[in-house]
């Protein structure tokens, strides 16, 4: 069974507006009419409801360890069978990372633990087809941001370990609180930023999904408050907001552990200090770890901190669960207060270890599966048909225009022909701009030589950019092959990454307001690619369109980096290609356009 | 209210597409916006199994407050935080054990060593304009319609979730009946007898008592009760405190405000009302046995002559087996039932005498009858 998109809003706008006509305009018709066609649309609606339920429910996944004692709930979120749940509910699975996951349709099937959040109590896991090609019930994930206190909620899993056919139990209720912080223990299975629903929620509910009246998931259930009497739903239930999991799904997806970020500070309210209000300017910062980001950042401790990420701060309480939702190395914008004077800063978010025993070993296998599935997304975002599409001789014209470095040299421009053929090094011709012929460039994902003429014997290229040269070398000649034949042995998924967008805009200036004012990076899954040099690139992927966006080059040895940016996505003879680059680094920056196109299949 | 009430349950179910979700949110958005900067956080004493934070209602706009009796507001300060993130200390001005109610007063905190100088300075002149509170508030002498099966918003800082200006959290469900309370807490009566409004929606929770219920246009129906266990079905009982008995409470302790002068003892039940239950059982001719070993059991020791225990029936070594239907098992069960009945109350007993079950009621003199000498002699 196929989860289907929401139906066109046009249809449902339909009903809705009927229905507070006749409810509005009650003078139009008799007390008998109205009563009877009230019921009528309260008899529509449910059997929507009931419709709409029935289309969902299908996707949440009854889980079981090995034991088949107790269990948890899961939600199917892509027809490969790709899951979220909670980390506590396979926390117990962790040694053989094997469970099994029951669904609607009555089948158990063979379930692996992939990456695992045990600060936010997240993990991932996924349903092992019984046949390939088999397409698993899924639902589509939505936007906790937009949801609303008294918005209705419901819950579908396993509650009570109830269900014996992995039919899943369904209660229904509303939002009751937004942006809750709910504390962990020990510093893992903590709940920031997370929903409060009414929706009974009770043991064995962990891990499944909660969806929103349209029934998009809109966070993972996994916690309740309890009183003395027993652990049970009292009208309190707690879900991890799915745009928090957003942020965690490329380390999930990778099958490794998931860290959040850290400011390394510590902020207070400001009330001991005879304060009266929880109000913006009430939230003073009192310790900063040296040589953390935020000390780094020039935060001193008695700093008043008024926005963070484009949120008015009004509590320590809100900072904390703010911060929680946030991935390592995550940019976040800040604006402070010191004497008055008001400034802004933006702080890559530091490491927080989380408190486990043992260390969590990556399962080789699974990573290579992560690989596998972003290059192949990849390759149908630029090819659509690896088979048919791909081009065995690329030949193209490029403008290479430089500008000054930080050193403030800078070179002439150049324009290269560059062509690419299976089975040969790449090779460039730079071309004057009267027509006659430079230097020529030879290379591959090993080494790169030019020469000044083609009788010449060659010499080698500055390192920085045969790296350059080596690494895009890689991408048409691995990235680009059928995953069949492609060696993946050099590539390790690491995880996420965060990317902004127009890194010019976030540079801070003192007294100018950030307000509210958020970066909101780009997600990207980051593939560790080692080349035979020694040489390591992170190619990073949009995790929307799977297109490539960056490939940092970094040399092991020296320590030497380049950064190279893909831009300018178009269409051009059946591929979708990135038509700018831009290359930064400390001695040469430039920036290619493609003008002229030969591909050859 | 009908007409609410289709609209909610319509718009609740229909699915799928944003219009649904703006329509959705109709049903509750005004209710929610209502009540939540009505309501405010009580932060005070903890001890025992008293969580130490509740909620309480802003029923004056200089910050009258109404919450239930507990432990928390017998804190030497009491902080009080509003839905703005106002921080702001009170003092309890009136308690009520037998409808377990307090009212207090909210007050800022900036000087607090000042405070009694600065109530001196109240009741001699007008308070400073910018020291007045100006609060959004129920007005609770205001009616609103209530029937079986009506949605109902209960509102209040359970399980302390919200800190600082966060909104309190709520919980939805319906207004069941209105009935008479019958319960205990923990292990002792609890003394309100009054009415209260059943809902199915779970307000049992520690910091809950003393939030609002509200219907869905945010109109005010009642205070949520303290955690109690009913003695009827032995569950923790989801209930509020209806409006009207609030409100008269209101009037009472404020009447009993405005002739105290400012800043003295909260007045209340007096503490040897405690024991009034024992010199209304002297006056009903009763003593009771106080002799056993480990367990002393409820045996009448003597009934005096011409009593009006006496002319009900009660005789010496009748043993008491329950009191207005609750049973008491042993004299501390006598002594805590007796406690929580009101002083006019009759008393239903139950009682073993030999070998039979006897029952009689004790009615207790009328002021007047009181005032009525006593002709003596047995019927």
């Amino acid at each position: 069974m196929h989860a289907h998109p929401p139906k066109p809003w046009t249809y449902r706008w339909g009903v809705a507006a009927v229905c507070a006509a006749l409810t509005f305009h009650p003078q139009f018709t008799t007390a008998a009419d109205q009563a009877e066609s009230d019921l009528a649309q309260v008899v529509t609606a449910q059997s929507e409801r009931i419709e709409s339920i029935a289309r969902v429910a299908p996707s949440a996944v009854c889980i079981f360890d090995d034991t088949q004692r107790g269990g948890g709930s899961g939600v199917l979120i892509d027809p490969t069978g790709y899951g979220l749940t909670n980390y506590h509910v396979v926390a117990g699975m962790l040694e053989t990372r094997k469970g099994f996951g029951g669904l609607a349709d009555g089948v158990l099937y063979d379930l692996e633990v992939l990456g695992i959040d045990i600060t936010g109590d997240v993990a991932m896991f996924r349903l092992l087809p019984p046949k390939p090609d088999f397409q698993f019930p899924y639902v589509s994930i939505g936007d906790s941001d937009t949801v609303r206190v008294g918005d209705t909620a419901i819950a579908i899993g396993n509650p009570f370990s109830l269900s014996e056919d992995y039919t899943p139990s369904v209660s229904v209720g509303m939002v009751t609180g937004t942006h809750r912080y709910q504390w962990g223990t020990q510093g893992n299975l903590v709940y920031t930023d997370c929903i409060q629903v009414d929706t009974a929620i009770n043991p064995g509910n962990s891990g499944g999904p909660l969806f929103n009246i349209n029934g998009e998931v809109i966070g993972i259930n996994g916690r309740i408050s309890v009183n003395t009497r027993g652990r049970y739903n009292v009208g309190f239930g707690y879900a991890i907001s799915s745009n928090q999991i957003k942020r965690f799904m490329p380390a999930l997806r990778a099958g490794i552990l998931a860290r959040h970020g850290t400011l390394l500070a510590v902020t207070e309210d400001d009330l001991s200090a005879g304060g009266t209000a929880f109000r913006s300017g009430s939230v003073r910062f009192t310790e900063v770890q040296p040589a953390g980001p935020a000390d780094r950042a020039g935060i001193r401790s008695d700093d008043k901190l008024l926005w963070f990420d484009g949120v008015r701060i009004e509590s320590a309480n809100q900072v904390a669960s703010m911060l929680g939702t946030y991935p390592v190395n995550w940019p976040v914008t800040l604006e402070l207060e010191r004497n008055g004077q008001r400034r802004s800063a933006v702080v890559r978010l530091e490491p927080v270890e989380p408190n486990m025993r043992g260390a969590f070993e990556v399962d080789r296998d699974i990573n290579a599966q992560a690989v596998r599935r972003v290059l192949e997304a990849f390759q149908r975002a630029v090819l659509k048909n690896v088979d048919t599409q791909r081009p065995t001789r690329w030949s193209w014209t490029i403008d290479r225009k430089y500008h000054p470095s930080e050193d403030g040299t800078t070179r002439s421009d150049e324009r290269f022909r560059v062509t690419h053929r299976d089975g040969a090094m790449g090779h460039m011709q730079q071309i004057h701009a009267d027509g006659t012929k430079g230097r020529i460039i030879e290379y591959d994902d090993n080494e790169a030589t030019q020469r000044i003429d083609a009788g010449d014997n060659p010499f080698p290229l500055h390192p920085t950019e045969g790296r350059i040269l080596a690494a895009l070398f890689t991408v048409y000649h691995s990235l680009l092959e059928p995953l069949s034949t492609i060696d993946l042995s050099p590539a390790v998924h690491g995880g996420g990454d965060a990317i902004v967008e127009n890194p010019q805009a976030s540079i801070t200036t003192p007294g100018h307001e950030t307000q509210n004012r958020r970066l909101n990076p780009r997600i990207v899954e980051v593939i560790h690619w080692f080349m035979p040099s020694g040489a390591e690139v992170r190619f990073s992927f949009d995790t929307r369109s799977f297109l490539l966006v960056r490939a940092v080059v970094e040399d092991k040895l020296s320590g030497a980096k380049a950064t190279i940016r893909f831009s300018d996505y178009r269409d051009v003879d059946g591929i979708h290609w990135p038509c700018a680059l831009e290359v930064a680094t400390p001695t040469f920056n430039y920036r290619e356009t493609l003008t002229h196109w030969e591909l050859t299949r | 209210m009908i007409v609410q009430l289709l609209i909610l349950l319509t718009t609740i179910a229909a699915p799928i597409g944003d219009a649904a979700i703006v329509v959705e949110r109709q049903g509750f958005e005004r209710a929610v916006s209502t009540v939540m900067p009505r309501v405010v956080k009580l932060y005070g004493l903890r001890g025992g199994a008293e969580a130490g934070y509740g909620s309480g209602i802003i029923v004056s706009e200089d910050g009258l407050v109404l919450t239930v009796l507990s432990l928390l507001i017998d804190a030497r300060r009491i902080r009080v935080v509003t839905a703005e993130g106002l921080l702001l200390g009170a003092d309890v001005i009136h308690r009520d054990r037998n409808r377990q109610l307090a009212l207090i007063q909210l007050r800022p905190i900036d000087d607090e060593a000042s405070r009694e100088d600065r109530h001196a300075l109240h009741s001699g002149s007008q308070p400073s304009s910018s020291d007045r509170l100006r609060l959004p508030f129920f007005n609770i002498a205001e009616q609103a319609e209530l029937r079986p099966g009506d949605w109902v918003l209960a509102v209040g800082n359970a399980f302390k979730v919200a800190e600082g200006a966060e909104p309190v959290s709520l919980v939805h469900g319906v207004f069941s009946t209105r009935t008479r309370l019958d319960a205990r807490r923990r292990k002792r009566d609890f003394r309100y007898r009054d009415d209260v409004l059943v809902i199915d929606a779970i307000t049992s929770n520690p910091g809950a008592p003393g939030g609002a219920l509200v219907n869905l246009d945010g109109q005010f129906l009642g205070m949520i009760g303290r955690e109690v266990i009913s003695n009827r079905t032995n569950t923790h009982f989801n209930y509020a405190i209806p409006r009207d008995v609030l409100y008269e409470y209101l009037l009472e302790a404020r009447g009993i405000e405005d002739r105290e002068s400012p800043g003295s003892q909260p007045t209340g039940v007096s503490s040897n009302d405690e024991n009034g239950w024992k010199n209304r059982l002297s006056e009903a001719g009763i003593r009771m046995s106080k002799v056993g070993y480990k367990v002393v059991l409820p045996f009448v020791a003597r009934v005096r002559l011409g009593s009006i225990a006496s002319r009900a029936g009660l005789r010496k070594d009748d043993l008491i087996l329950s009191v207005n239907g609750r049973n008491v098992p042993d004299m501390t069960a006598f002594a805590n039932t007796m406690s929580f009945l009101a002083p006019d109350e009759p008393w239903d007993l139950v009682i073993r005498r030999e070998n039979r079950i006897v029952s009689l009621r004790i009615e207790h003199a009328t002021t007047t009858d009181e005032t009525t000498p006593e002709t003596g002699g047995g019927q």
